[in-house]
C-alpha cells in the first residue's frame, strides 16, 4: 500500500537530495575544487535528453510500434560519433566568444545580429513549452496513478486534478524555485552552473537505476527471461512489438530529427556547450552518452510486451512502466520508478527554463532596452529579467498543460518540439562549415521553415486539442483541398512528422542557401564567418577597428552590465582610471566578456554607443575571405621572407660591396674613369644597390600589417626577438603594454628609426646586448643603446650609417634623434617625439 | 605541434566514418534485412540487430577515443 503521503514524502525528500546536490557542487565550485571536472559528468548530464516522455512513452510507442521508439536514440548515436567534429567546433566558437546560448550563438555566427537572436529565441519558446508541459503532465498523471494503488487507473480516466491538489503545480514551483537559487545565482559571463549540472548528473543516474531495475524485476521476477517474455507474447499475437513499426520513411525522418535534437534543444546547448568545461570531455560523451541511452532502452521493449499481455492492446501503454509492477504488487519498484521518472521531469523542466531564461532575457530583452535608450545599471536588471523569465516559461508550461493536458495531442508534442528545434540545423551546421551563409539567408530560412512549422504541425495539434476547427484540418482553409496542413499538394502517404519536416526542411535550406547567395553580406557578417568556420586553425582576429575610447569609458560599460566585482576582475591588472586609449586587444577583451553576460549583439551595441561602429575594409574581408586558413597563409610568408632575407638580400648585398671593391681596384690602377670598363662598373653598382633597396621594400610587404596590427611596442619586440635570434644578440626590449596614441605615420617611422639604429648596432659595433626602452612620458622617447664598440658621431661620414635617413625620418613627423657614442664606449640613439608634434599630427590625421 | 594537429584530423576523419557506418546500419535499406517479424533467440530479430549494430557503433567510438588518448 502506497499512500499518497508517502508519495508526498518520497517526491519532496527527493527533491530535497536534489537540493543538497545542486548546493554542494555550487560550493565545491566556489571554493576552486570542481567535481564537474569530469568527462563522466558530462557524459550523463547529456543524458539529460531522455526526458519523462521517452521514460515512459517509450514503452507506448513500443507497444504500438515495436522498435520504432529507437529512433529517438539512434539519431543521437550518429550526431554524437560526430561530436569531435561537430560540437567539439561549437564549444570552442562558443568559449571562445562567450556565447552562451544557441540564439546568440547564431546571432553572432551572422554578424552579432540582433533581430536574428530574437527570432532564435521566439521559435525556441514557441516549440519548447509544450515539451515543458508535457513533462509537468507526466508529473501530474504518475503521481495520481501511484498515489491510487493498489488500484490500476487508466490515465484517460483521470479527471483534470483540480488547480490546488494538482502535484504539477507545485513540482513547478518547486523547480523555479530550483532553478532561479541554482541556474541564476550571479551573473556570470560564462553563464556556467556547476551545482546544476552535478544535479542533472545525478538525475540521470536516478532515472537510468529505476528504470534498469524496473526492467529486470519484470523480465526476471515476473517472467523467465526474455525468451519466454517474447515468446508467450508471440502466442498472445502482438506481433507489433516484432517489427519496426512505423513506415521505413518514418523511421528515417525520426533519426534525422533527433540527430539534430541532441544538439539544439535548449537542453542540450546548455548541459552539452555552455555548461561545458573540457572540450576533451565530448571524447567521452561520444561513447558513454550513447551507452547510456542504449542501456535506458534496453528494457523498453520487454516491459512493452508485459504490459501487452497483462493489460491486453486496448490499455494505455504509456503508463505500463508504472502499472505493471504496481499490478504485481511490487510497491516498492513502482515507487522507484515514479521517482525515476520524477528525475527524468525535473531534470528536463530545470535545464530548459535555464536555456530559455538566458535566451529571452539575452536575446530580446536586453536588446530591447538598449534599443530604447534605456542607460540605467543593467546588471540587476538582468538578473531580475532572468528570474521572470523562468517563472513566466514555466508557468506558461503549465498553463499550456492545464488547457491541452486532457487530449492526447499534448503527447504528440514531444515530437513536434523536436522538429521545430531542427529548423535551426541549416543555420547552425552550415554556419560551422560555410562562410557563404549570411544574414539575410538565416532569416528567411528560419522564418519561412518556422512558418511551414507551424502550419504543418503546430496547427493540425492545435486542431486535435479542438482550438482550431477540424475541418480546417481536413478540407483545408477556405475549402482548398491543396492547402491541406497534413497534405500539402494533396501529398499522402506520409505521416505528419516527415510531411513536416519535408516541407519545412525544403523552405529553410532553400531560402537559407538561395538567399545567402544572393545576397551581398555586411563586412561584419564575413569576418565573423571566417571567426566561427576557421575556428580551429585559430584565425588571427580580422582587423576591426573602432573609434578610440578610453579604458576607463570601458570600465564604466562593464559595471553597468556586469556590477562592480565582475568588472573588476574582468580588467585585473589593468589601470581603470587611465584615460588612455584602449588598445583593439582590450576593447575586443571588453566586448567578448560584456556578450558572456548580455548576449553578443548587445554587446556590440553597447560597445558601439561608446567607441563607434567597428570598421573593416573591402580589400581586407576579401583578402581575409580568399585565404582558406589565416595562419596557414601567414606562416608561408614570414618563411618566404626569411628565405629571401637569407639568400637573395645577403647576396645583393654582397655584390654591392665586390662592385665597390672593383670599383676602387680600377680607379688605384690608373684606370680611365670615364671609360667604358669603369661607367659600366659605376652602373652596375648602381643597379644592384636598386636592387637590394627593392629587395628590402618587398621583404617588409610581406608582412605589411605587423606593425598596425600590434602596435609600436608590440612590433618592436616581435621584431628584435627574430633579429636577436637571428644574430645570436641579446636585445631587451622595455615598453608599456598598452597601445600608444600615435598616429600611423608615427608609429611606422619611429618603427624604421628602431630597425635602422638596431641594424647598424648588430652590423658596425659588434654588441652582445641591445637594450630598447619606449617611454610615453611628455611625447615618447625610445632609446636604443648598444654595448659594442662606438664611434665618434661628428667624424662619421652621413651616408655609412643610416644616421641621416634616421634623422630625415624623425624630422618628418616633428621630431628629434640625439646620438650619443664615443669609440671607446657605447652607443645611444635617442628618438624624441614632443608631446605637442604628436597631437597636432593627429589633428592632421583627422 | 604538427604532428598533435594531424593526429586530431585523423581522429575527426575516423569518428566521422564511425558515424557514417551507424548512418549504414541503422537505416533502410541494410535493417529491413532484419526486419521481417522472426526472433534470434527469442528476442525480436529486428530488435536484436538494431542493438547489436548500435553496440558496435557504440564500441567502434569508444576505441577510437581511447587510441587517440
Amino acid at each position: 500500500m502506497l499512500g499518497t503521503w508517502l508519495v508526498i514524502g518520497v517526491s519532496v525528500a527527493y527533491l530535497g537530495v536534489l537540493f543538497a546536490i545542486a548546493f554542494y557542487g555550487d560550493r565545491r565550485a566556489d571554493e576552486g575544487r570542481s567535481i564537474i571536472g569530469r568527462g563522466t559528468i558530462y557524459a550523463l548530464s547529456l543524458a539529460v535528453y531522455a526526458t519523462s516522455w521517452t521514460y515512459y512513452g517509450s514503452v507506448g510507442r513500443a507497444a504500438s510500434s515495436g522498435v520504432g521508439y529507437l529512433s529517438i536514440y539512434l539519431g543521437p548515436t550518429i550526431m554524437l560519433a560526430l561530436g569531435w567534429l561537430v560540437l567539439r567546433r561549437i564549444i570552442h566558437i562558443s568559449h571562445r566568444h562567450r556565447i552562451t546560448s544557441l540564439a546568440d550563438f547564431v546571432s553572432a555566427r551572422y554578424g552579432k545580429s540582433v533581430r536574428l537572436g530574437g527570432l532564435i529565441a521566439a521559435i525556441a519558446v514557441v516549440g519548447v513549452v509544450p515539451y515543458i508541459a508535457l513533462q509537468l503532465k507526466a508529473v501530474s498523471t504518475t503521481f495520481e496513478i501511484i498515489r491510487r494503488a493498489p488500484r490500476i487507473t487508466q490515465s484517460s480516466a483521470l479527471d483534470q486534478v483540480p488547480l490546488f491538489e494538482d502535484t504539477a503545480l507545485y513540482v513547478a514551483l518547486l523547480l523555479a524555485g530550483f532553478t532561479i537559487l541554482f541556474g541564476t545565482r550571479h551573473l556570470d559571463a560564462t553563464e556556467r552552473h556547476e551545482g546544476m549540472v552535478t544535479a542533472i548528473a545525478f538525475e540521470s543516474v536516478v532515472k537510468l537505476v529505476a528504470f534498469v531495475a524496473a526492467g529486470i524485476t519484470v523480465t526476471w521476477g515476473l517472467y523467465s527471461g526474455f525468451g519466454d517474455l517474447f515468446g508467450q507474447a508471440a502466442r498472445a499475437g502482438h506481433t507489433s512489438l516484432f517489427t519496426l513499426g512505423d513506415s521505413t520513411g518514418t523511421w528515417v525522418w525520426l533519426n534525422v530529427l533527433s540527430l539534430f535534437a541532441i544538439v539544439l534543444l535548449p537542453r542540450q546547448w546548455q548541459v552539452g556547450v555552455v555548461e561545458n568545461v573540457d572540450e576533451r570531455h565530448v571524447r567521452q560523451a561520444m561513447w558513454m552518452t550513447p551507452l547510456y541511452m542504449l542501456l535506458i532502452s534496453v528494457f523498453v521493449l520487454p516491459i512493452a510486451a508485459a504490459g501487452l499481455l497483462r493489460f491486453g492492446s486496448g490499455a494505455e501503454a504509456d503508463t505500463f512502466v508504472l502499472t505493471v509492477p504496481m499490478a504485481a504488487g511490487l510497491d516498492a519498484v513502482a515507487l522507484l520508478v515514479f521517482v525515476g521518472g520524477l528525475s527524468a521531469a525535473t531534470g528536463m523542466i530545470i535545464v530548459e527554463t535555464v536555456a530559455l531564461s538566458t535566451m529571452v532575457s539575452n536575446s530580446i530583452v536586453v536588446p530591447m532596452l538598449l534599443r530604447r535608450g534605456y542607460s540605467g545599471r543593467l546588471a540587476k536588471l538582468i538578473l531580475l529579467t532572468r528570474r521572470t523569465s523562468i517563472v513566466a516559461v514555466m508557468l506558461l508550461g503549465y498553463a499550456y498543460f492545464r488547457l491541452a493536458g486532457e487530449s492526447a495531442a499534448l503527447v504528440s508534442m514531444g515530437l513536434i518540439s523536436f522538429a521545430a528545434v531542427a529548423q535551426f540545423a541549416p543555420a547552425v551546421i552550415g554556419g560551422l562549415f560555410w562562410k557563404g551563409g549570411t544574414r539575410d539567408g538565416v532569416m528567411t530560412g528560419l522564418a519561412g521553415g518556422f512558418a511551414v512549422w507551424t502550419y504543418t504541425l503546430l496547427l493540425p495539434n492545435f486542431a486535435a486539442t479542438g482550438w482550431v476547427p477540424r475541418g480546417f484540418l481536413d478540407h483545408g482553409p477556405f475549402g482548398v483541398e491543396a492547402l491541406r496542413p497534413e497534405h500539402l499538394l494533396g501529398i499522402t502517404g506520409m505521416d505528419n512528422i516527415s510531411h513536416g519536416m519535408f516541407w519545412s526542411m525544403l523552405v529553410n535550406v532553400g531560402c537559407y542557401v538561395g538567399v545567402s547567395l544572393m545576397s551581398r553580406p555586411q563586412p561584419r557578417e564575413q569576418a565573423q564567418a571566417v571567426l566561427f568556420v576557421d575556428a580551429l586553425h585559430d584565425p588571427s582576429r580580422p582587423r576591426l577597428w573602432r573609434d578610440r575610447v578610453s579604458v576607463q569609458a570601458l570600465h564604466e560599460v562593464l559595471v553597468r552590465s556586469m556590477g562592480h566585482r565582475a568588472a573588476a576582475k574582468a580588467l585585473e591588472g589593468i589601470d581603470l582610471q587611465s584615460e588612455k586609449d584602449a588598445d583593439a586587444d582590450l576593447v575586443h577583451h571588453v566586448e567578448t566578456v560584456l556578450a558572456g553576460a548580455v548576449g553578443a549583439a548587445s554587446a556590440r551595441m553597447m560597445l558601439t554607443s561608446v567607441a563607434g561602429e567597428e570598421q573593416l575594409g573591402v580589400e581586407e574581408v576579401m583578402e581575409m575571405l580568399g585565404e582558406a586558413s589565416q595562419v596557414a597563409a601567414l606562416e608561408e610568408r614570414h618563411r618566404l621572407a626569411r628565405e629571401l632575407h637569407d639568400s637573395v638580400s645577403q647576396a645583393l648585398f654582397s655584390m654591392t660591396l665586390h662592385t665597390r671593391a672593383v670599383e676602387l681596384a680600377l680607379q688605384k690602377q690608373g684606370g680611365d674613369p670615364d671609360g667604358p670598363v669603369a661607367r659600366g662598373i659605376t652602373e652596375l653598382r648602381s643597379l644592384t644597390q636598386d636592387a637590394l633597396a627593392e629587395m628590402r621594400a618587398s621583404l617588409f610587404q610581406l608582412r605589411p600589417d605587423a606593425l598596425r596590427e600590434d602596435g609600436l611596442a608590440e612590433a618592436i619586440r616581435k621584431q628584435s626577438a627574430a633579429i636577436a635570434s637571428r644574430e645570436g644578440v641579446v636585445i631587451a626590449v622595455d615598453a608599456p603594454g598598452y597601445r600608444l596614441s600615435l598616429d600611423d605615420r608615427a608609429e611606422e617611422e619611429l618603427f624604421r628609426v628602431v630597425q635602422e639604429a638596431v641594424h647598424n648596432a648588430i652590423k658596425h659595433a659588434g654588441p652582445s646586448r641591445i637594450d630598447i626602452t619606449l617611454v610615453e612620458e611628455d611625447g615618447v622617447t625610445i632609446e636604443v643603446t648598444d654595448d659594442g664598440t662606438g664611434f665618434d658621431p661628428a667624424a662619421v661620414s652621413s651616408s655609412g650609417m643610416g644616421l641621416v635617413s634616421m634623422r630625415e625620418r624623425m624630422k618628418r613627423i616633428g621630431g628629434g634623434l640625439v646620438i650619443a657614442s664615443t669609440p671607446a664606449g657605447s652607443t645611444t640613439i635617442r628618438a624624441v617625439l614632443p608631446p605637442e608634434t604628436r597631437t597636432a599630427q593627429a589633428g592632421d590625421q583627422r | 605541434m604538427r604532428r598533435g594537429a594531424g593526429d586530431d584530423g585523423r581522429f575527426t576523419g575516423l569518428t566521422v566514418l564511425a558515424a557514417a557506418a551507424g548512418f549504414v546500419l541503422f537505416l533502410p535499406p541494410l535493417l529491413t534485412v532484419a526486419d521481417g517479424g522472426g526472433t534470434v533467440a527469442g528476442v525480436p530479430a529486428v530488435a536484436a540487430y538494431l542493438f547489436g549494430a548500435w553496440l558496435a557503433v557504440i564500441a567502434l567510438v569508444a576505441v577510437l577515443v581511447r587510441r587517440s588518448g
